[in-house]
């Protein structure tokens, strides 16, 4: 059961350790904690040998299949242990190879988390959960390669690795998921013991899914690039990582699921043609490489070629050979990969060209390094001699396949003769280099004990076949086998005879063939360049689209609209019969006003004078309230005329604020339009407004449904609210959540403007006000233009102009005519609140009244004495107060038990034919938002420029 | 029975807009006030939440009028959800403008305004009504609008008007549509309509006003060909403000497509869900391209907010009850990752000299900032759908729906686009917090403060690792969903 949470172990480890612990009992205590994991799992072997496999199940997220689930067999008790042992090497090396205690804490929480990842990965007993730990080792491989953050190479290096690997994880998971869904279940168990998968008809996509997911994982060819890309890794995270654990992830998922799955063509076919194409280039690039590390990447990859070929052998064949090369491979090739670590750190470099000679400096380096090379070239009585003797024994069946592992194996005796020669023997190429080094990095005793254990092991194993190796491997071979060191004078054993001698003339003439100029293959490197080359030049082509041009949004949108609605049904209406009827003159009346906005809402288009084309504007919108009159819907037609009033003042009084000169310009960019252009935009407003018109059209004439909430609001408006008005019952009482969000809007706008153009951006070195800003947009494309210090706008034609008190308006007349208006108006908004439910007028009319009074004052007076003589006049307070006032009465009939917002009445005796009720409090508040908001308006409109207020 | 809980997210950040007008003189008391209304907005919406998970839908009816008479609020399982998410981004969102630097923050206005939208984003989501949603979603529109004029960044007032153009021919969509559908249904209540359009009436504009609606919605959620104004939009607003536009306002319009494919025009919903497919994939590699190769880290990701906005509409157009809780689940924890990765970057843009955030000068800026480096590296790990992060989970639940709906084509088009936002992530966080410095770059020694993305992303965190109450919710809110009867007959009663 505990064996369950053991993956979380090494996390919490790396979670909890204190950062300040000095360096020895750090790493002692975390290389103590791997071994005793390694231990643990070490008293499982019994137990899985005995019953075959264990299954621990805990719910997790059960609606997506999710389980934590632990599956341990000996397949991923080998992974495991190789896990945990490898790991607690690792852990004591890097204790002493970072000599920055920051760099070494940081290092260690990342491997532990690692750990605990990979663990994860070997011991889930759900798909799902797989996959969880699978991208959890990529994303902790890609910060371990970018490790040294600061170097341009290892952030590539590590960019490149992630999205190969993660995009083989995408694969990955469409292709377990296809797996488990067609499998009935994501538990790892259940996918093992259906025999029908090969026949499912997802069979071959999944395959090929999860193949895209081992292959890009384990560094097959063509994805291999990644790995040698990925040296750029603190050299014990490549050891670990990229030899001993990470990349054997795909080889364990294609073993993992070699039982149910293995028993096609597709299967045997592709990982053999894979298999053996990654074993040739690796060995190939190995010898050409002359950095170390990189070197032993491309003999990784060789190594890792030749374990996916034995995944593809028919039952069963290659297994025994697989779960040895394996533990065989983790051994020597984490040594090696340490050794180059220790003399980076002694040297200060790892090229072959640069070093020799070593064995005076690190005797005892060379003593491993010859083990753990011997080991790798496949001599007696190493494990890899082992190894190397199963693989070509599975592989005698397959004369192809055979020949390739023959060549592979002459040229890794070669690259292992090398590595040795090259580094320990020869003559030392740069003494100085080292002896500069040698002074300051010495390599602690302490390094050394890792690299000696795992030799020792690859001695021990080779030696003792059925101590060590046979428990390892045996639960998980079902049948009997015989692992022994020397099976006798076979085909096998000849081939080893012959690699030797030839691996040794090869590294003989070395000299010669370095010098050949080999054709390069097709560099995968270059192909991953040229895709993210082109895919970035297909975003750069996308983002041209948004180029800043609104006319072109615009277009844009207004044309997929239309197209839409076309394809969706708008055009289905002409099917239906359109009964039009003309009944008495009103109808006649109606239609002229229509025809009359219509040709002024056109000249407000044509003409080239803003002042005249807003006044048709305000024109038009006179006549449609013309059309509510004759409805006859008084409140609607004076909300209507009072509205319209107070846009075209609003508009004209803006307008005047910019210069003539810049509104020239601005009328002038927008009709030097070409020919087509503005044929464009007719049709295209046409097509738009027709459309709308057709739509709405078509909503009045087919009304299929009786008016059910209209006719209920006409019988119930006195009844209910106790006022004979409808419409304002309905904004009052029935809708009136709608007008208390509407006005809050109204009043926010208010606001909004006055911030807008009273506040100074305070921005870099272009001090800006909005208003600044709003003038020198280009009214064609909408983007602001830098303000040339040269040509200044010409200041504004001064309506208000408040510096100077001879105002252009302020007359005597006028001033008497202001102070008369302002309180009509509000004697006017205070008898349309009083009486809101009986007569035209409500709040909303009243605030406007009042509002067109006080900007009557703006422009007779300006700003400065109409701020000094109406003291009174806060608009702030007055929005603020209004909307509070109006969620206070929604909320007041709460308190006595009635709804919000309910309409409450008091039936007080009041002279003049007064109604208290709650709708008087609305009304106020209304009046007050909209009051307060007009005026605001006006008097951000108003403000002086250099006044700084807010 | 009438729950007036349902009320609280609207009017409390109403009220609270209201007394920040009044008191605008004070600062710190307007802080106080934001808080305390966001706060309770968000317990509100949580025991919304929670009474919507054991009593079914919750209603108000406003004004005490009986549907369709009055104005009703209405709360399924799905508004709750997608409630809570927009509480929990404008609390966080609120936290950050407490600890914010920004000259705009200071401005009298900023508070009323962040509570209009705020008290706009969730009625929209609350409300039964359908002109109701017009009202409150231009009570967010223009106080955005505002708020994006107002901030810091000189192009915010471009910006501001492009936004004000374009979304008010949504606006006139939107308006249409629901003329419309006046016209034909004599109704504006959500249920009424859809009792009578699941009573087998077919109006001749039935299949036209839900294209028009969906257009609207579609303009509401700036997807393709209809996304223009976002990139600019949003990338000018105030860093606060910008987490909450990028995360949660979008979603309104996606809120609107579930309602429209799964409760009113169900006949319509398979054109409707076709054309969802379509621009869903289309906003998926657009947005993912543009994010890819865009100048701003900030604009970065509201590039990428369209290529998510992809992924939910490609799991509403399948349309299967498990890509449903797809792209329910992926609607959530793309807002909270989306809001914290914004709030991220505005932090670190919040110590550069001139709060730039472009590309080619923030290189390094983060290379000190340890906890941001480590949460910004959790956030785009999320957005990317690694696992163990929420954004795993709503990957997953979208492929599964995606492999029940048997769409290989547009599963693989879509996880293949993920490998986009994992490149376009990953390069931004080295390109940010791995480099070296420029060593002439001289950082404020001061920054906003870290604790609300902190939160959000410790929500992330969470809602990966401990992911059975979300995905359970939104399982039994799209099993609820499933019948329209449930909403129509707890609205209209009977």
């Amino acid at each position: 059961m505990g064996i369950a949470l053991l993956s979380f172990v090494p996390a919490l480890a790396g979670l909890l350790l204190p950062r300040k612990l000095p360096r020895t009992p750090q790493t002692w205590l975390l290389a103590a904690l791997a071994a005793a994991l390694f231990v643990v799992l070490l008293t499982y072997l019994p137990v899985v040998s005995e019953v075959g496999h264990l299954e621990f199940d805990f719910p997790w997220v059960p609606e997506l299949g999710l389980s934590l689930t632990l599956y341990l067999d000996g397949l991923a008790l080998l992974f495991a242990l190789i896990v945990t042992g490898i790991g607690a090497v690792i852990l004591l090396y890097a204790g002493y190879y970072f000599e920055d205690s920051a760099e070494r804490g940081r290092f260690y929480a990342l491997l532990l988390g690692f750990m605990s990842a990979m663990l994860a990965l070997v011991l889930a007993g759900n798909v799902l959960t797989l996959f969880i730990a699978w991208e959890l080792t990529s994303l902790l491989s890609f910060l371990l390669i970018s490790f040294k953050n600061e170097k341009e190479e290892a952030r590539a290096g590590a960019l490149q690795a992630l999205i190969i690997t993660g995009g083989g994880g995408l694969a990955l998971f469409v292709g377990l998921l296809l797996l488990g869904t067609a499998a009935g279940s994501m538990r790892i168990s259940d996918i093992l013991a259906n025999e029908t998968l090969t026949q499912h008809p997802w069979y071959t996509p999944f395959t090929l899914l999860l193949f895209a997911g081992c292959f890009s994982k384990s560094a097959q060819f063509p994805l291999h690039f990644w790995l040698p890309g990925a040296m750029s890794a603190p050299t014990p995270a490549s050891a670990y990582l990229h030899s001993a654990t990470m990349v054997k992830a795909g080889i364990y998922l294609l073993a993992r699921l070699y039982p149910p799955l293995h028993e096609t063509l597709l299967w045997q076919n592709t990982l053999l043609l894979v298999g053996m194409s990654t074993l040739a280039v690796g060995a190939l690039f190995a010898l050409r490489q002359r950095d170390l590390k990189a070197a032993l990447a491309y003999s990784t990859i060789s190594q890792l070629g030749a374990l996916t070929a034995l995944c593809a052998l028919p039952d069963y064949l290659g297994t025994k050979a697989l779960l040895v090369g394996v533990l065989a491979h983790s051994l020597y090739k984490a040594t090696l990969f340490l050794m180059v670590g220790a003399v980076d750190h002694q040297t200060g470099t790892r090229n072959l060209d640069e070093l020799g000679g070593l064995r005076k400096t690190m005797p005892q380096w060379a003593l491993v390094t010859v083990v753990a090379a011997l080991s790798m070239a496949g001599f007696p009585p190493l494990l890899g001699f082992v190894a190397k003797e199963t693989l070509l024994e599975a592989m005698l069946r397959q004369p192809l396949a055979l020949f390739v592992v023959v060549f592979s194996a002459v040229l890794t005796v070669a690259m292992a003769v090398i590595m040795v020669w090259e580094v320990f023997f020869g003559e030392s190429r740069s003494a100085a280099h080292h002896d500069e080094h040698h002074a300051q990095h010495p390599v602690p005793w302490q390094m050394l004990l890792g690299p000696l254990l795992l030799a020792a092991a690859s001695i021990l194993a080779g030696l003792n076949l059925e101590g060590f190796v046979t428990p390892l491997i045996d639960p998980t071979l079902e049948k009997e086998f015989e692992l022994v060191l020397f099976p006798g004078f076979n085909l096998p054993f000849f081939i080893s005879v012959i690699a030797f001698p030839s691996g040794l003339t090869l590294f003989s003439t070395r000299a010669i063939w370095r010098r050949a100029r080999v054709p390069q293959p097709p560099d995968a490197a270059a192909i991953y360049r040229a895709l993210v080359g082109s895919v970035e030049r297909a975003a750069d082509l996308v983002l041209r689209s948004q180029g800043g041009k609104i006319r072109y949004y615009l277009i844009v949108i207004l044309v997929a609209m239309s197209l839409l609605m076309a394809t969706g049904g708008l055009l289905r209406v002409f099917e239906q019969p359109w009964p039009f009827e003309f009944s008495g003159s009103t109808d006649v009346l109606k239609t002229a006003l229509l025809l009359f906005t219509l040709g002024a809402t056109l000249a407000s288009v044509v003409f080239k004078n803003h002042l005249t084309a807003t006044l048709c504007l305000g024109v038009a919108g006179y006549s449609i309230g013309g059309v509510f009159l004759l409805e006859p819907a008084p409140d609607v037609a004076l909300v209507q005329f009072l509205v319209e009033t107070l846009a075209t003042v609003l508009l004209i009084i803006m307008l005047v604020k910019i210069s003539p000169q810049a509104r020239e310009r601005a009328i002038a960019n927008i009709w030097s339009n070409t020919r087509r252009g503005l044929a464009r935009d007719i049709i295209l407003s046409s097509i738009i407004g027709g459309g709308v018109a057709l739509f709405a059209l078509a909503a009045v004439l087919h009304r299929p449904i009786p008016q059910t909430i209209a006719l209920w609001h006409l019988d119930n408006a006195l009844p209910l609210v106790g006022i004979p008005d409808v419409v304002g019952a309905i904004i009052t009482d029935f809708r009136a959540m709608d007008t208390v969000i509407e006005i809050t809007v109204f009043g926010i706008v208010g606001l909004g403007v006055l911030t807008l153009l009273t506040v100074t951006k305070p921005v870099g070195d272009w001090p800006l006000r909005p208003l600044q800003a709003l003038r020198s947009i280009d009214l064609r494309t909408l983007r602001i233009k830098r303000p040339t210090p040269e040509a200044p706008d010409a200041p504004p034609s001064a309506i208000f102009d408040t510096q100077t008190p001879g105002m252009r308006f302020a007359t005597p007349l006028t001033r008497t005519i202001a102070k008369i208006v302002l309180p009509v108006a509000l004697l006017l908004a205070l008898a349309q609140l009083l009486y809101a439910g009986e007569g035209p007028g409500d709040g909303f009319t009243a605030g406007v009244t009042s509002g067109l009074g006080v900007a009557l004052w703006y422009i007779v007076f300006g700003y400065g004495e109409t701020r000094r003589r109406l003291r009174w006049l806060r608009p702030r307070r007055l929005i603020g107060g209004g909307i509070a006032l109006v969620v206070l009465n929604a909320v007041v009939p709460m308190f006595f038990g009635y709804p919000f917002l309910a309409h409450l009445s008091f039936d007080l005796p009041l002279p003049a034919n007064l109604h208290l009720s709650s709708t008087l409090v609305f009304e106020i508040g209304i009046f007050l938002t909209v009051f307060g908001s007009s005026s605001l308006v006006m008097q951000a409109i108003a403000q002086p420029r250099d006044v700084e207020e807010a | 029975m009438d729950n007036p809980l349902l009320l609280a997210p609207i009017f409390v950040p109403l009220a609270g807009a209201a007394l920040a007008v009044l008191l605008a003189r004070y600062l710190r008391v307007q802080h106080v006030i934001g808080l305390t209304v966001t706060l309770l907005a968000w317990l509100a919406s949580l025991a919304v939440l929670y009474a919507n998970w054991i009593g079914g839908v919750q209603v108000y009816r406003v004004g005490g009028y009986a549907p369709p008479y009055g104005i009703v609020l209405a709360a399924d399982l799905l508004s709750a959800l997608l409630e809570v998410m927009a509480t929990t981004v404008v609390l966080a969102g609120m936290i950050y403008v407490l600890g914010c630097k920004d000259k705009c923050i200071s401005l009298p206005a900023f508070m009323p305004l962040f509570l209009c939208m705020a008290a706009g984003l969730h009625g929209a989501f609350y409300t039964g009504d359908i002109f109701t949603f017009f009202v409150f979603q231009e009570l967010m529109v223009l106080s955005s609008v505002v708020l994006v004029g107002i901030s810091d960044n000189r192009l915010g007032v471009e910006a501001a008007i492009k936004y004000l153009l374009i979304s008010s021919m949504g606006t006139l969509f939107l308006l249409v549509g629901i003329a419309a559908v006046y016209a034909t249904f004599g109704t504006l209540t959500l249920a009424d309509i859809a009792r009578l359009l699941s009573g087998g009436e077919r109006p001749v504009l039935a299949q036209a006003a839900a294209v028009m609606l969906m257009c609207a919605f579609l303009v509401k959620s700036a997807v393709f060909p209809f996304h223009f104004w976002q990139p600019d939009f949003h990338t000018a607003a105030p860093t606060p403000v910008h987490a909450i536009l990028s995360s949660v306002v979008v979603k309104v319009g996606v809120y609107g497509l579930f309602r429209l494919t799964l409760l009113l025009f169900t006949a319509e919903a398979p054109l409707v869900r076709s054309l969802l497919l379509v621009l869903g994939l289309i906003g998926i590699f657009f947005g993912s391209l543009a994010a890819l190769r865009t100048y701003d880290a900030k604009r970065m990701l509201a590039y990428s907010t369209f290529g998510q906005i992809g992924f939910i509409l490609v799991g509403i157009g399948w349309g299967t009850p498990l890509a449903l809780v797809g792209a329910l689940v992926y609607t959530l924890n793309h807002a909270f990752i989306k809001a914290s990765l914004l709030m991220l970057t505005g932090l670190v843009s919040s110590r550069m000299p001139n709060k730039s955030a472009r590309l080619t000068e923030i290189g390094g800026a983060g290379n000190t900032m340890a906890l941001i480096n480590i949460l910004y590296l959790l956030g785009g790990m999320a957005l990317a759908g690694v696992p163990p992060l929420n954004g795993f989970i709503s990957k997953l639940a979208l492929v599964r729906g995606g492999i029940e709906a048997q769409s290989w084509l547009v599963i693989g088009l879509a996880v293949a686009a993920g490998l986009l936002t994992l490149m376009y992530m990953m390069r931004t966080w080295q390109l940010i917090f791995q480099r070296a410095p420029d060593p002439e770059l001289h950082l404020k020694p001061y920054s906003d403060n870290p604790t609300a993305p902190a939160l959000l992303i410790g929500l992330c965190v969470l809602l990966g690792v401990y992911a059975v109450p979300l995905v359970q919710l939104a399982t039994e809110a799209v099993n609820r969903l499933g019948d329209p009867n449930l909403y129509i007959r707890a609205v209209l009663g009977g």
